[in-house]
């Protein structure tokens, strides 16, 4: 392949762009930049990326070391006020002492109802859904109880035995109206 | 109870002294020692599980004033998360039901009643820090007639009490009156709140559950655990108990040849698919699925315990042949009413 020698003009031109390039200079957004790529580069090459899972372990065993006298303690107690309150002395005041608006209400309503009314023991919550609902119903309960047997006889019908379709009723206070449908009346008096 | 106690108490006296005097009775059981320490045992063991049922319902007067009725009953815990069996009560009807132990109320709520068998089930709300309950076997044998019976009950407002008596009989009728299975009579006087009480056996072992009084022959019935037990189960998963119903009349004849009972077809329900499938009046009864069908009381024990919507195979016998029908058990609110029954003709 034979050489060819430039001519004098396309050494000039080279000679003019060569200048140019040398005179090129990167603007300053440019170094910084490529100094953040770097320094990126250099951290990656160094440091390996832990997984997550990784991370919580570790985390949970230094804090475990830094804290077992803390643990401790804190167990201890818990486990201190656990046992009293399973106490039978704790148990038993629990209730006073943690109710005493339900204790009170109780209270309320066995004074103005007859004897045979309810003390009722109920949570708090429970009183509180309850009682906005049926609060009369309690303070007018001054009834005399029925007590009730169902009974079969043959004194409800002259001609066979039948089962009495209600069940008689006693009453404390003396004998029941109506005709008998077959059980005793019973006279208990009006006090037992 | 005043004016029965003395004859109560004279009928209590007799079965003791013949008890006493028994020589059988001496040499099976020891002596009267040995009952008063079963009376005592059953107690003990059982009087906690006991309690009072009150039912308070609103009514009007005749004056169209408000009016509250309180009705009480005898009751017992059958479970540890607080369900108590009792008496009836309408479920619709009942404002407030509330139990009482050792003087103090406890709220409930209605989980299902029965009016025919005089069942309710209660859920108490706030169960009470420490209470026994009473097992329900499903598979308890019935006792023999003859056998002691004890009951706790919870009579007037007095607390828990004891009494006992003996296995008397095992009737599904009174008169004309059915009941829907067996019950067991008791010799035991049941009174006023004496209702839903439980009743034992000699083993400590629940035999029903008080459901009426027999004023006239100072008895009662009860309701057998293992048909309580299923009474139980169908309240609890349909808040009611769903009766079945088979459209035939059936009639109990002493069979002089045999000298024993036997079980004929009285009448049945016209159109009724029992009248379609063949059987006609007068087929003695042989068998319900393949089970002795020999009186009234083995028949509806067998249509009890049958789920409606089941067939039940009726073996007959019909001039000296053996003939089987699949009968549909249809549910009660389907059922035709009986009085339409169709009687055997020659019977009129």
């Amino acid at each position: 392949m034979p050489s060819q020698k430039p001519t004098p003009e396309a050494e000039e031109r080279l000679s003019q762009l060569l200048r140019m390039k040398r005179q090129e200079r990167p603007d300053a957004d440019f170094w910084n930049k490529f100094d953040e790529e770097l320094r990126s580069k250099q951290l990656s090459a160094l440091v390996r990326t832990q997984s997550w899972y990784e991370r919580l372990g570790k985390t949970s065993l230094a804090i475990a070391r830094r804290s077992t006298t803390a643990t401790a303690t804190v167990s201890v107690f818990a486990l201190g006020i656990f046992a009293v309150s399973k106490s039978e002395y704790f148990a038993n005041n629990d209730l006073e002492a943690t109710q005493p608006s339900v204790a009170a209400t109780n209270e309320a309503v066995a004074l103005n109802a007859t004897n045979a009314a309810p003390l009722f023991v109920v949570e708090e919550h429970f009183v509180a859904a309850l009682e906005p609902e049926e609060p009369v119903f309690i303070q007018s309960f001054d009834v005399q109880p029925l007590y009730e047997i169902h009974t079969l006889t043959q004194r409800a019908s002259s001609s066979n035995y039948s089962i009495n379709a209600a069940p008689k009723q006693f009453t404390v206070g003396g004998q029941a109206n109506g005709t008998s449908l077959g059980a005793q009346v019973i006279r208990t008096g009006n006090q037992f | 109870m005043l004016n029965r106690a003395p004859k109560t108490g004279r009928t209590l006296l007799a079965i003791i002294g013949l008890f006493a005097a028994s020589p059988i009775a001496s040499a099976a059981n020891p002596g009267l020692g040995d009952l008063q320490s079963t009376i005592q045992s059953v107690f003990q063991e059982h009087s906690s599980a006991v309690v009072r049922v009150k039912v308070a319902t609103e009514t009007q007067t005749g004056n169209g004033e408000p009016k509250v009725v309180l009705r009480v009953f005898s009751g017992f815990f059958i479970s540890d998360k607080g369900q108590v069996l009792t008496s009836y009560m309408p479920p619709s009807e009942t404002t407030r039901v509330w139990i009482e132990q050792n003087g103090i109320s406890y709220l409930a709520d209605i989980l299902g009643a029965d009016a025919r068998t005089n069942i309710a089930l209660l859920q108490i709300i706030n169960l009470p820090k420490s209470f026994d309950f009473i097992e329900l076997v499903e598979d308890k044998d019935p006792q023999t007639i003859g056998s002691f019976a004890f009951a706790i009950t919870s009579p007037l407002d007095f607390d828990p009490t004891p009494k006992f008596g003996l296995v008397t009989g095992f009737e599904s009728h009174f008169a004309e009156v059915e009941f829907p299975f067996t019950y067991t009579r008791l010799s035991i006087p049941i009174g006023p709140a004496e209702g839903g009480s439980p009743a034992f056996d000699a083993n400590n072992e629940l035999i029903g559950i008080v459901m009426a009084t027999l004023p006239e022959v100072n008895s009662s019935y009860i309701i057998p655990t293992k048909a309580l037990a299923r009474i139980v189960g169908q309240i609890k998963e349909y808040q009611k108990v769903r009766y079945g119903v088979i459209p035939i009349s059936f009639e109990e004849k002493a069979d002089s040849y045999n000298q024993s009972k036997r079980v004929l077809i009285k009448s049945i329900v016209p159109g009724s698919p029992a009248e379609r499938s063949g059987l006609r009046p007068k087929d003695i009864l042989l068998s319900l699925d393949d089970a002795s069908a020999n009186s009234l009381n083995e028949v509806r024990n067998q249509i009890f315990i049958k789920t409606p919507g089941d067939f039940i195979l009726f073996k007959v016998k019909r001039d000296d042949k053996e003939l089987e029908f699949a009968i549909l058990l249809e549910p009660q609110e389907d059922h035709i009413r009986s009085s339409d029954t169709r009687d055997d003709p020659k019977q009129q």
